[in-house]
């Protein structure tokens, strides 16, 4: 049977797509995301304190959690991808790691059943009780997020398949070309943004009240390296890239224990040779492309 | 107003360091048009490199000084080779994303070679605190300040009065002409990320041995703050690298000073989205964005 | 249709263009033509709001586009094509021409949420036609970056044709062809494209100019030193100097 290890490990890989699948939006849009941790950070406690501090119910944290991300996201992007990609690249970089010292100076706690509970500053943020109050097991929370993932999958793929969604890839390709075409590049650049923004605030929201304890210091470079590597190791042409990166690192590099503690060395020594040869990934334009051609073809005969 | 005077000094001693980490991002990005996150982690990985020999072997802080330098100037060739020089030329995110995976395997390999919080780092000049009038500095502030201005002649006398110096200005001026003109863009690469190793390895033993202790906190901090300052200058322009490093010492001394820790370090970033706001170009950057983005759009 | 007032543009030392007035007729196709460096292609590039002229204006229609952008002069009836192949690589042909197609008139949620390839779309349609028009509708499958050089100056002539543009400015259709294929693209221009069209032709090959154009214009130096019927223009003693000197 399924243990309860088993499957945070699982509901750790349904949340980490997430930040995955945002940081994808952004890279075939053709922008660098180093900072969609700040969006995940942000709706990870601003869902725990609305479930928490002011007894909402979860999907309506979520929303609000993601929507505050969303927000976030705009702002950022609405400054900087009217100069150039690279000024939005380091802007994001330098927005996550201010979010992540203002968490550490953030304080907001209520006495809920005579207890202080809330975000303490570098203490963090425990107590998110609401799996425990509302009885939810591990397993039922681990389908739930895995029907968001399934949710926003789908939604991605509409996207992909929608006009909005060409528009994304010719911005990745050639933003003054797609000018010409007669779209504002900084309009669909900032929708990307907020759009991913959205995405990465899910999984924050999910995260804090999977594993019910939040610190400023889970939100750092490093969950940002990883949301940006997924993508481009499975491969910018489809929304399964991201997972497969995922499956990829949490599936074998964390299984493989002689890597333990030389975890990033070995991981990133395979991303940096990986983008060498296929540097959009395995599952590229050109592959899926191909791929959907064979398959099309095979479905006719 | 004595306060603040003193708090501007301060800053620019202080901001003199970040003038020479950001202007190893701006040659550097000169060269390729592409961001190389993984500096300030191989200036770490340099500097850690020094330390455990400082540690383990000699008291010479010359020796100290050679190896931060020269562990340095490998690790950044290593990022060069794998990241940039390897990954084809149109495939910018590729090299972006790469360098930034790289910098997480470097700051492992440093925590591997020294698993401690905080290790003390030699000082160079022994502290002692300097009356000016009514204001004071401290030797170590002053010798570094000193110091950066001799590399700053030295990387003047290198870019303007050289030839692969010439060959280095004029790629970032424009990569197709001189490609045509024979100059080999891939050679030139390799001297300005040795250039630039050479320059960040003494800028960060500078840093480090004025605040005589390194902590692995040191290349996301040296990357930081060589970004920050060099997106307050414009990018790409080696004035604006120096001006921006010194504005960002001078704001975050004041800061410092009169709010806390915290405070200095948010007032960095805001500083950043002040100015993205208020003149997105950076101080002497609008002309350079104009250039950039007409190189860029060249049709 | 078309007017430039005095048009001047200065990049940092170099003045590119100095004072250019042209007037382009409706429904005619015009020539521009010059040395290297003479400034025709910065000014197609004011032409079409890629720059902003720093003097001068340009009026469309009689309406001052001077410093309108290059989606907004797009969504008012303009397309071109560019003198170093631009295309989106990672995508199809067929997509590369839908893709001229969405932002032409400023798409609505409905539009931008719409099945880009749906089967029966009017974009689609108008994207074979213009496939069709320039002889790629076999090539549609491929994906962009497999095509040969002059299939792929076909193509960027379909992607500016398919939104029907009220004016289009080509710049080198026939750049690095061979002669027979330099006349199938003038013949193309002549007799599939320029009927009912207002054109402007920036082009090397003096034999694809005198083909189509009816009308050309000379540019030396960032400044206009000829213009008028192509056969008188090309004889005249400043035209010889500026090819040959």
């Amino acid at each position: 049977m399924l243990n309860d290890y088993l499957l945070t490990v699982i509901s750790n890989i349904g949340m980490i797509s997430l930040i995955a699948l945002s940081a994808y939006l952004l890279l075939i849009s053709g922008e660098i995301s180093f900072g969609q941790q700040a969006y995940f950070g942000i709706s990870a406690y601003a869902g725990a304190i609305a479930t928490t501090l002011w007894g909402w119910p979860l999907w309506l944290a979520l929303l609000f959690g993601s929507s505050l991300a969303a927000l976030a996201a705009g702002f950022v992007g609405l400054l900087t991808l009217r100069i150039s990609g690279l000024y939005f690249s380091i802007a994001t970089l330098a927005f996550a790691e201010m979010v992540r010292l203002s968490l550490f100076k953030l304080s907001y706690q209520l006495e809920i059943d005579g207890e202080l509970i809330g975000p303490n500053g570098a203490e963090g943020f425990g107590e998110i009780r609401w799996i425990f109050d509302n009885d939810v097991s591990v397993l039922e929370y681990t389908l739930l997020i895995y029907g968001i993932l399934l949710l926003v999958l789908f939604c991605l793929v509409l996207i992909e398949r929608s006009r909005l969604g060409m528009i994304f890839r010719m911005l990745g390709q050639d933003p003054l070309l797609t000018r010409i075409q007669g779209l504002n590049p900084v309009r669909y650049k900032v929708t990307a943004a907020i759009l991913a923004g959205f995405i990465a605030g899910l999984g924050g929201t999910l995260y804090a009240h999977s594993f019910t304890y939040i610190e400023p210091q889970i939100f750092n470079v490093m969950l940002g390296v990883h949301a940006l590597a997924y993508g481009l190791i499975g491969g910018l042409g489809t929304v399964l890239g991201p997972l497969i990166g995922v499956a990829i690192d949490i599936g074998f590099l964390e299984s493989v224990r002689v890597f333990q503690g030389y975890r990033m060395i070995v991981f990133g020594g395979l991303v940096a040779v990986m983008l060498i040869f296929m540097p959009r990934g395995i599952l590229d334009e050109n592959r899926v492309y191909r791929l959907k051609n064979l398959a099309q073809r095979w479905f006719r005969a | 107003m004595t306060d603040f005077l003193q708090n501007c000094i301060d800053g620019v001693m202080f901001g003199s360091g970040y003038a020479l980490l950001a202007l190893g991002f701006t040659l550097v990005f000169g060269v390729m048009k592409r961001l190389n996150l993984s500096f300030g982690p191989s200036i770490m990985l340099g500097a850690y490199a020094g330390t455990w020999v400082y540690l383990n072997f000699s008291q010479n802080v010359l020796l100290v000084v050679l190896v931060t330098v020269m562990i340095t100037v490998a690790v950044g060739i290593y990022v060069e080779r794998l990241c940039f020089w390897a990954v084809r030329r149109d495939a910018t995110i590729a090299s972006m994303v790469s360098s930034f995976v790289i910098w997480m395997q470097l700051e492992e390999v440093a925590m591997h070679l020294l698993p401690e919080r905080t290790y003390p780092f030699p000082a160079f000049f022994t502290s002692t605190v300097i009356d000016i009038g009514p204001f004071f500095v401290r030797s170590e502030h002053i010798s570094m300040f000193l110091l950066t201005l001799v590399l700053l002649a030295l990387l003047h006398l290198f870019l303007f009065r050289t030839r692969p110096g010439l060959a280095v200005r004029a790629v970032s001026d424009n990569p197709l002409a001189s490609r045509y003109m024979g100059i080999n863009s891939s050679n030139v690469l390799f001297l300005a990320f040795a250039v630039v190793s050479v320059l960040g390895g003494l800028a960060g033993f500078l840093i480090l041995s004025a605040d005589s202790q390194v902590t692995p906190f040191f290349g996301l901090w040296a990357t930081f703050k060589g970004l920050i300052a060099m997106m307050l200058g414009g990018m790409g322009s080696l004035p604006g690298a120096i001006l921006g490093g010194l504005l960002l010492g001078v704001v975050e001394a004041n800061a410092f000073w009169y709010g806390g820790p915290v405070v200095r370090d948010i007032s960095a970033y805001l500083l950043l989205f002040m100015m993205l706001i208020v003149r997105p170009g950076g101080l002497v950057g609008q002309r350079i964005v104009a250039q950039q983005q007409a190189a860029y759009e060249r049709v | 249709m078309l007017e430039l007032q005095a048009v001047g543009k200065t990049f940092g030392e170099l003045q590119a263009l100095h004072g250019i007035d042209l007037h382009v007729r409706r429904g005619t196709v015009s020539g521009l033509i010059g040395p290297n460096g003479s400034g025709k292609t910065t000014l197609v590039n004011i032409i079409t709001g890629i720059y902003a002229p720093d003097s001068g204006r340009v009026l469309l229609d009689g309406k001052d586009v001077s410093r309108a952008s290059a989606d907004q002069i797009t969504r008012l009836g303009v397309s071109r094509s560019f003198q170093n192949i631009r295309i989106f690589n990672r995508m199809s042909v067929l997509e590369n021409v839908i893709a001229a197609l969405i932002g032409h008139h400023k798409p609505g949620l409905a539009t931008l949420l719409g099945r880009a390839k749906r089967i029966g779309d009017p974009r689609v349609t108008a994207a074979r036609r213009a496939l069709e028009t320039v002889g790629l509708l076999e090539q549609g499958d491929l994906f962009a970056n497999e095509l040969p050089l002059p299939l792929r100056r076909r193509l960027e002539i379909a992607r500016a044709l398919a939104c029907d543009p009220k004016f289009l400015v080509l710049d080198e259709p026939a750049g690095g062809m061979t002669p027979a294929e330099t006349a199938s693209i003038s013949e193309l221009i002549r007799s599939r494209i320029a009927p009912g069209r207002t054109c402007v032709v920036i082009e090397h090959k003096m034999d694809l100019i005198s083909h189509v154009c009816e009308h050309l214009c000379v540019l030396n130096h960032g400044e206009k030193i000829a213009e008028g019927d192509p056969r008188s223009v090309v004889n005249q003693p400043e035209v010889i100097e500026a090819y040959l000197g």
